[in-house]
């Protein structure tokens, strides 16, 4: 007989194969920390392909459920599995192998503490995984600060170096102060609805009088958020923090943590203050369009590409903030823009991992980061040149790149209500990809034009992980790019957010 | 998305249905020179004469596909869209796969089939520096897809998707093989095209929202980017909200054209570019914009066309002047050539503002001709620098006496060029600037009628800025810098196979304008239907 | 439970609130004015302890009892400890910035404005149920926190001892001397 129900406890209502990603991951964080408690030296090789297995292994029962095509939901609707859910699971975890790729060679070569690094990784991408489930206060903000936390000890993890040091420590402070707001925020909503499940939320605060405290609790709550995706003007720590940290954690912050604050800002607005356009519609708008053009504008002055990357990642935080500054007209609005920062999302990590592949192998080389560094690479590596041309071209929007079925999902999303509002900020969205497009467009002049700054013109050798990392990004930006249906039929669905309850 | 079954009291919805199959031979020809750039790709760098052999291969095998779609193209029924198909590609947001050609598109389509393969025989031994064959045919083959599928594309976003795969390929050829300032015109090329691009992506959306739906076959209602749909169903589109549109889509193809005041990326991309990327440019890139306000802007929105036509119209003739003006203040041959370019496509914007069919007509005759002819100057111009390192006009002289065949050559462009009657030239200028005496009903007739003699204005600027080019060039002796130069030879062989195609053009569609007008014309009524001209 | 009826109750409450809450706020003004971090560390305490307290009048006593334990067991202690191990200075600090103190105070008071209108516009005078317990549930709270920690925030639950685990790994590897 069960203990349990001895004492009259009933078992928690428990759906095993909604929860089987998460656990096989627990699975693997477990085992990483005895093989590397107990493997000693002779394991450290063995950490990122049982990392990368794990994860894969992970991406098993997220493929089921997909097949499944149930939406699963659990403890009243605050544990939520949906297709909205399995998609960013699987694009949490394909970027997270794609770092674990980007990371083998680097860690290994660059006297890091290897076995806590993968821990932490997979720590890091399980609280992702749960951000996009958690359909309630309490889920997403655990889910954040487990995604978080890890993160901002790896952006330290160059433990010698002053910059990482830095890096971290920005990383952190500004990520807790940023808690601490969202945590005001929610402790606000709780207050006033006495629920944390985000649909009861939205009952609880609709009304056409809106009080004050509901406007500051949603002012609040996107605020905290717009810290995470590194929103103008709250976007200070991002770049000290990208050019500090080691270059596959930075990868990993740029796209897996933006994406899960994304998940995290665009599950909360769109299920529990649907009600309140009038507070959040201008808030966002506001913080799109200021986080546009002056990431772009920043951008421009950038002579290093991976401070450049950061600030271009500001900018495109702005295009994905954008739709959701008009989600709150219809629930067609809401829809669209669901689709379009889902699209632009899955599509942003493929391209800005692949950025990142191309700066952490020439870097192997040049030891640089610097854009004059780039000069002559297409002379004596011209895979490497043209993969970055197809990642920069892409993140500005060019087809047949995949960028530009995200740009498009988001015009889309931006005109569909109709709105002046909408409008305007499509246009704007228009105007700073112009200015983006001067960015990338010279680092590619750099790599076909330039010589090489030093004459050396031995070519590089791409380790076998990283050239893995490269052919599934290229391969992801290409394809989505040619074949936008491969992803829309996906992001596109009337079914794709289910607000669980 | 609503399902059928919820609209069936709204019977007069109009249906789509999946014809043809993707395997058709547009999409063959459109797609031939992408499978030859990945070949390119596959050929090792140092294997030159296989690369040159397979680039070479590439255009002609789509050429012969063009030969194939002149045999099947019905020319009794040029109106319609034939050859095409119309097939599912993005369907959440119900953007198709719908190509097809009319009389409009097929002599564009046969313009760039024509010029791609001379561009890679001219090239045979003249490629720039800093060479890398490799890179430079397989970026010319990713451009002819591009143009390719502009042409062929009958779906909003399809269309979007092809204008802006030219973009890339034609930067790097201007940024990597270009002249000295590189940087900075293919940067601006860049930069002017892709805001264009931008607003009329934004206008194509609106223009989305707002038309009407159709029933898709897999039966839902949706919005649809079909051009060939469009026209019915943006009628109900106010008048406002069309005139916006008509804006976005405007300042889009007007800065491709390029249209005064956004012409200025011309003259710069024209003269660093090297010449194949110049003869592209002037022969099929410029014609993109004007196909756009002939195939896309004016038959879906009739009444805005109508409203927007007066300014189209004074700007094109501030083009003409400008362009001219301009012209006769260069000192460089191939800036000289680049804003003739300017004016000219002046004149097939004027006849395009008339929105009628007989301005159509000129219009569509005045692109083909101008990438005939401007095409050919610039091949002059580029063997022109090759012999004597220099384009500066005061220094050349003595073409006649140097190389008279070239000379000679270089004299009946130039002759074509500014409306000689008997040259193509003459068909695309002379009915443009008649089309402005009888504009479409509803349009102001004064002002057209003014419009029609500062642009005849224009063609005397043309012959002056051209004769006096011509006299410059090939007249008189050669100076004595070059007086004994070795490198001045005559027309080489190469440039004899990639050159005669273009004269021989010239001067039967001089002749025989209607073998190009007889295609034309079916195909603009319908495209002029709303406007009732 | 019958002791005193439920007005005398809340008028008791009220007195032990106003006298925790002003112990509290003068604590937390010491707390960052005084310059010496030993002695900001043990107005801490005060602060902590004032909070344990406020959890007490409203009847939460498991979340007082962890409030005392974590807070004020643990982590001030490590705190001591910490300013300690570390060998900064003890006493007078000299190098502490006090340049922004003016916008800080505006800022401060600004949000201490908005937050207090807010709240009072919205919850006004309105008695608050103590989150619909009855009488007889009052003392079962630790039931049923235990209840909801394992039934309705399970996944939550879990997540913070992963969370707790990743922490300590990176906390080791980043403090350790290699």
């Amino acid at each position: 007989m069960n203990i349990l129900a001895a004492v009259g406890v009933d078992n928690p209502p428990l759906d095993w194969h909604a929860l089987a990603p998460e656990l096989v991951l627990v699975g693997l964080l477990a085992v990483l920390l005895l093989v590397d408690a107990f493997g000693g030296e002779r394991s450290r090789w063995a950490m990122p392909s049982l990392t990368g297995i794990g994860l894969l292994a992970a991406l098993i029962p997220v493929a089921t459920l997909a097949y499944d095509g149930v939406v699963r939901s659990m403890f009243d609707g605050a544990y939520v599995v949906d297709n909205y859910a399995l998609l960013f699971k699987a694009l949490f975890l394909i970027a997270g192998y794609v770092v674990v790729l980007l990371s083998t060679n680097y860690i290994a070569e660059g006297d890091y503490w290897e076995g806590e690094y993968y821990q932490l990784l997979v720590a890091s991408l399980l609280g992702m995984t749960v951000m996009a489930s958690a359909r309630d206060l309490i889920s997403v903000f655990l889910a954040l600060e487990l995604l978080s936390i890890p993160a901002y000890m790896l952006a330290a993890w160059r433990k010698r170096d002053l910059g990482s040091e830095e890096a971290g420590m920005k990383y952190y402070l500004m990520g807790v102060f940023a808690s601490a707001i969202l945590l005001y925020g929610m402790s606000l909503l709780y207050g006033m609805t006495g629920s944390t499940l985000l649909v009861d939320i939205a009952g609880a605060i609709e009304g056409t009088e809106v009080p004050a405290l509901v406007a500051l609790a949603v002012v609040l709550v996107v605020v905290g958020f717009a810290f995470k995706v590194s929103a103008v003007p709250f976007h200070t720590w991002a770049p000290d923090t990208y050019q500090g940290a080691p270059t596959p954690v930075t990868a990993f912050l740029a796209v897996g943590s933006k994406a899960a604050g994304f998940v995290a800002l665009m599950t909360v607005v769109l299920i529990a203050f649907p009600t309140q356009p009038r507070i959040f519609e201008p808030l966002i708008w506001a913080l799109a369009a200021v986080t546009m053009i002056v990431g772009n504008l920043i951008a421009l002055r950038q002579t290093n590409l991976v401070r450049m990357l950061a600030y271009s990642g500001v900018a495109q935080a702005g295009y994905i903030l954008a739709p959701l500054a008009v989600a709150g007209v219809s629930g067609a609005s809401a829809a669209m823009a669901v689709e379009a920062v889902s699209t632009y999302l899955v599509i942003y990590a493929a391209m800005n991992l692949g950025a990142f592949a191309v700066v952490i192998a020439v870097a192997r080389k040049t030891g640089s980061a610097e854009i004059d560094s780039y000069g002559g690479l297409f002379s004596y590596s011209p895979v490497l040149a043209v993969c970055m041309s197809v990642f920069l071209f892409s993140l500005a929007g060019i087809p047949p790149l995949a960028g530009w079925y995200g740009k498009l999902t988001i015009f889309l999303a931006l005109i569909e209500p109709g709105t002046l509002a909408g409008y305007i900020l499509a246009v704007i969205v228009g105007l700073a990809s112009v200015i983006a497009l001067f960015y990338y467009a010279r680092v590619a002049k750099v790599m076909f034009v330039d010589p090489a700054p030093d004459g050396d013109t031995t070519p590089i050798r791409v380790p076998m992980s990283l050239a893995a990392a490269l052919t599934i990004t290229v391969a992801v930006t290409l394809v989505v790019g040619v074949l936008p249906q491969v992803l829309a039929r996906v992001t596109g669905a009337e079914t794709f957010l289910s607000i669980g309850g | 998305m609503l399902l059928a079954q919820q609209l069936t009291e709204s019977a007069d919805i109009l249906e789509v249905a999946n014809t043809g199959s993707f395997w058709n031979i547009l999409t063959f020809v459109v797609f031939t020179p992408l499978v030859g750039a990945l070949v390119l790709l596959a050929i090792p760098k140092a294997n030159q004469q296989a690369l040159k052999v397979v680039a070479l291969g590439t255009t002609l095998v789509a050429a012969g596909l063009g030969v194939v779609i002149l045999t099947q193209f019905d020319f009794g029924d040029a109106s319609a869209k034939q050859l095409g198909a119309n097939i599912g590609w993005i369907e959440v947001i119900n953007s198709r796969y719908i190509v097809g050609i009319d009389g409009i598109s097929l002599p564009l389509l046969m313009l760039t089939l024509l010029i791609m393969p001379l561009v890679v025989i001219y090239s045979w031994n003249h490629i720039p520096s800093p060479g890398n064959p490799k890179a430079f045919f397989a970026l010319q083959m990713v451009l002819m897809t591009g143009m390719l599928g502009s042409f062929v594309a009958l779906d909003l976003i399809l269309f979007f998707v092809f204008f802006e795969v030219v973009l890339l390929p034609m930067y790097f050829l201007i940024g990597v093989w270009g002249g000295e300032q590189r940087q900075y015109a293919s940067i601006k090329f860049f930069l002017y095209t892709l805001f264009g691009s931008a607003l009329m992506l934004v206008a194509f959306l609106a223009l989305y929202f707002l038309s009407d739906e159709v029933l898709t076959p897999s039966g839902n209602v949706m919005h649809s980017f079909d051009m060939t749909l469009l026209p019915a169903l943006a009628t109900g589109i106010s008048a406002g909200a069309a005139l916006w549109i008509f804006g976005g889509m405007f300042i889009g193809f007007g800065v491709k054209v390029p249209m005064f005041p956004f012409h200025t990326w011309l003259p710069d991309a024209h003269t660093q570019a090297p010449t194949v990327g110049s003869v592209i440019l002037a022969a099929v890139l410029l014609k993109l914009g004007t196909y756009g306000f002939m195939r896309i802007a004016i038959p879906i929105l009739p009444d805005a066309a109508k409203s927007w036509a007066p300014v189209i119209g004074i700007l094109a003739v501030i083009g003409i002047i400008y362009g001219a003006l301009c012209c006769l203040a260069q000192t460089d041959m191939k800036r000289l050539i680049a804003f003739s370019s300017v004016a000219h496509m002046g004149f097939t914007m004027l006849a395009i503002s008339t929105l009628t069919d007989f301005g159509f007509n000129a219009a569509l005759f005045g692109m083909v001709a101008h990438g005939l002819i401007t095409g050919m100057l610039f091949f002059l111009a580029g063997s022109t620098k090759e012999r004597y390192h220099t384009l500066e006009i005061k220094r050349l002289g003595g073409l006649l006496k140097q190389a008279p065949h070239m000379g000679w050559i270089m004299g009946l462009a130039v002759m074509a060029s500014l409306g000689l009657p008997g040259l193509a030239g003459f068909w695309g200028e002379f009915p443009a600037i008649l089309s402005a005496y009888d504009p479409a009903e509803g349009l102001n007739v004064a002002l057209f009628r003014t419009l029609m003699v500062i642009a005849a204005v224009g063609t005397v600027l043309a012959a002056g800025y051209l004769l006096w080019l011509y006299q410059r060039v090939a007249f008189g002796t050669p100076s004595a810098e070059f007086e004994n130069d070795p490198n001045i030879v005559d027309v080489t062989t190469t440039e004899w196979i990639a050159w005669t195609p273009l004269i021989v053009l010239i001067v039967v569609l001089g002749m025989v304008p209607g073998i190009l007008f007889n295609v034309t014309n079916p195909a603009v009524g319908v495209a002029l239907s709303a406007i009732g001209a | 439970m019958s002791i005193l009826a439920v007005t005398e109750v809340l008028v008791a409450q009220n007195i032990a609130f106003a006298i925790i809450a002003v112990g509290v706020v003068v604590a937390g003004v010491r707390l960052v004015t005084t310059e010496n971090v030993v002695h900001a560390a043990l107005w801490l305490v005060v602060v902590l302890a004032g909070i344990a307290g406020l959890y007490i009048l409203l009847a939460a006593e498991f979340t007082a009892i962890v409030q005392v334990l974590v807070y004020i067991g643990a982590i001030v202690v490590l705190f001591l400890f910490g300013i300690m191990l570390t060998r900064a200075r003890l006493g007078e600090g000299e190098t502490v910035n006090k340049k922004m103190r003016a916008p800080a105070l505006v800022i401060a008071v600004a949000m201490f404005a908005l937050m207090a209108y807010s709240l009072w516009g919205y919850f006004g005078s309105t008695e608050l149920e103590v989150m619909g317990r009855s009488t007889a549930e009052l003392g079962q709270t630790t039931a049923q926190v235990a209840d909801t920690l394992f039934l309705t925030y399970l996944i939550p639950f879990e997540v913070v001892s992963v969370l707790l685990l990743a922490a300590l790994t990176g906390a080791i590897v980043l403090a350790r001397r290699d």
